[in-house]
């Protein structure tokens, strides 16, 4: 979904009450919200209610829209606030602990059910983002699905922006090197290649 | 360092937003004087502008946050002890128009979701992309739109649902029928090679056969089946879209409109990169170049709106079209902060 799409749901909200863009607006924006959420809490319940109770309070809210400049960062930093609150209140240790989520979370589109029987480049590309430590993938994730700025990710994961930078060079160098060795344009190439 | 790696770490740094103009430059030049790496460059925007997600973790919470939104939405109780008669009757008549306000809202929308878990590829404006469907179907996804299948695809039926505009390769399965659904119409597959084009913004649904056959049912009524054959479309008129064309009929089969030199057709150039419009008025252009290019336009002088043009426009940028367009449609353009403006 573009950005221009986001902004037309918002004014729907807004101006017209409009659940169905509401729904919308999740399915755009719940997956990710979680994973981060849960990166943080570290339990499923309470990651779900939380990106539940941001989504009701900014339906609550649902007339100051206009006045938010990012929903992106928005929606990512009250799922954090939230986040963070949900950890003091139950004394539990949180460190960010991007390290031990589980597999799938970040990118959670395939399953072995629904794998994919022959491979388009965009498949194979995702399937290797998948490989990537899980804080390499959130960062991708930050930036390519909900367009967040280095400098917000950073805040956002509590790193510096030299260290999302070097993630999202890793991601796409990754990105590159598949390309190069999966077109067919470049498979003479890859031949002479040692590696 | 070689190349392609080089290449690719200047590719990191436009995504970074931190790349310098002679980086830029040599970026450029890099793609320009090697057409892998322009192949590259592309591949790699395609990929970085398609999102692939399931609405799992949605699904999940939407009931329990529309009863939230709905019971935040109902009148407050008051906790005034003392009312007058004449306040209780208008506060009742209040609740009522706000109870059938959201019966309306509930059904208006129905929802066309085909299962608890889906797949979603969409495509931002300016970019598209190539997938595989679990069962080998090969799917393009134009600029601007988005497939969404179920958990259960080919278990009985192999259905997707399609917004924006896409070309499909089936594949041939008798036991497992390849539906599609959009917003008009519902199609059942019986061939192999066909485009969907199904804008919410655009004034009709438009469906082009190019081998085998399908067979195409109106959402508005479902006793309205025609087969197609190939080389023919039909074109479904958009219910949502308002039109200031005095009547728009309900459905048009016609024929698929050869491009030109070569046999290849009209409503499929998009997949070889080729921009055509035969006779299309100036307002449907515009929108379409918007999603091509994903840039945005604004058109100030009306009168051109509803102005007809035709051409072929090979791997050209947006600039280049425009300037096509305005030698023989008599307007200006100009760029103003990343907006189009014709005048």
């Amino acid at each position: 979904m573009n950005e221009k799409k986001v902004t037309y749901l918002l004014l729907a909200i807004t101006e017209r009450d409009d659940q169905a863009a509401f729904r919308d607006l999740l399915q755009r924006f719940s997956e990710g919200l979680y994973a981060y959420t849960f990166s943080i809490v570290n339990d499923v319940p309470a990651a779900e209610e939380i990106v539940e109770d941001v989504f009701v309070n900014l339906w609550k809210n649902r007339k100051m829209l206009p006045a938010i400049k990012n929903i992106s960062y928005y929606l990512y930093t009250a799922c954090k606030n939230n986040a963070l609150n949900y950890i003091q209140k139950n004394k539990k240790y949180s460190s960010f602990s991007l390290e031990d989520l589980e597999e799938n979370i970040i990118f959670s589109y395939t399953t072995p059910e629904t794998d994919f029987i022959e491979k388009s480049n965009l498949q194979i590309i995702l399937n290797a983002i998948k490989q990537l430590p899980p804080a390499c993938q959130m960062v991708f994730r930050l930036a390519k699905e909900d367009g967040l700025s280095y400098q917000a990710i950073a805040k956002l994961l509590n790193i510096s922006i030299k260290t999302v930078e070097n993630h999202m060079n890793k991601a796409i160098k990754l990105i590159a090197k598949i390309l190069y060795n999966t077109l067919p344009e470049f498979s003479d190439y890859y031949k002479r290649r040692a590696k | 360092m070689n190349h392609y790696e080089r290449f690719a770490e200047l590719l990191a740094k436009k995504k970074s937003g931190n790349i310098s103009l002679p980086e830029q430059r040599e970026l450029m030049e890099l793609a320009a004087h090697d057409p892998k790496f322009q192949k590259l460059s592309d591949t790699f925007e395609s990929i970085y502008n398609t999102t692939v997600y399931q609405n799992k973790i949605a699904e999940k919470l939407w009931p329990s946050i529309e009863k939230k939104i709905n019971i935040a939405m109902a009148p407050q109780i008051s906790n005034h002890k003392k009312r007058s008669t004449r306040q209780l009757i208008i506060s009742l008549s209040v609740a009522a128009s706000l109870l059938i306000c959201f019966f309306s809202y509930k059904y208006y929308n129905p929802s066309t979701s085909l299962s608890k878990k889906e797949n979603i590829v969409s495509t931002k404006m300016g970019s598209r992309s190539n997938l595989v469907l679990p069962d080998g179907t090969k799917v393009t996804l134009n600029a601007d739109s988005k497939i969404s299948y179920g958990e259960n695809f080919a278990k009985n039926t192999r259905e997707v649902i399609l917004t924006g505009e896409a070309y499909f390769d089936v594949k041939h399965d008798a036991e497992h029928p390849f539906i599609i659904h959009t917003d008009d119409v519902t199609i059942k597959v019986l061939g192999t090679a066909f485009n969907v084009r199904a804008y919410p913004n655009e004034l009709n649904t438009e469906t082009a056969l190019i081998r085998g056959s399908l067979l195409v049912t109106l959402n508005k009524n479902e006793n309205q089946k025609i087969v197609l054959k190939p080389n023919q479309k039909i074109l479904v008129r958009n219910e949502r879209v308002i039109s200031k064309q005095k009547a728009v009929p309900l459905m048009v089969i016609t024929e698929t409109q050869k491009a030109g030199a070569d046999s290849s057709v009209v409503e499929t150039q998009w997949l070889n990169n080729k921009l055509s419009f035969n006779r299309e008025p100036f307002e449907n252009i515009v929108a379409t170049l918007e999603r091509w290019y994903g840039v945005q336009i604004e058109v100030h002088n009306k009168l051109l709106l509803s102005e007809k043009f035709s051409g072929v426009f090979e791997n050209k940028t947006v600039e280049e079209v425009l300037r096509a367009l305005q030698a023989v449609g008599n307007f200006i353009y100009q760029k103003k902060n990343d907006i189009i403006i014709i005048n």
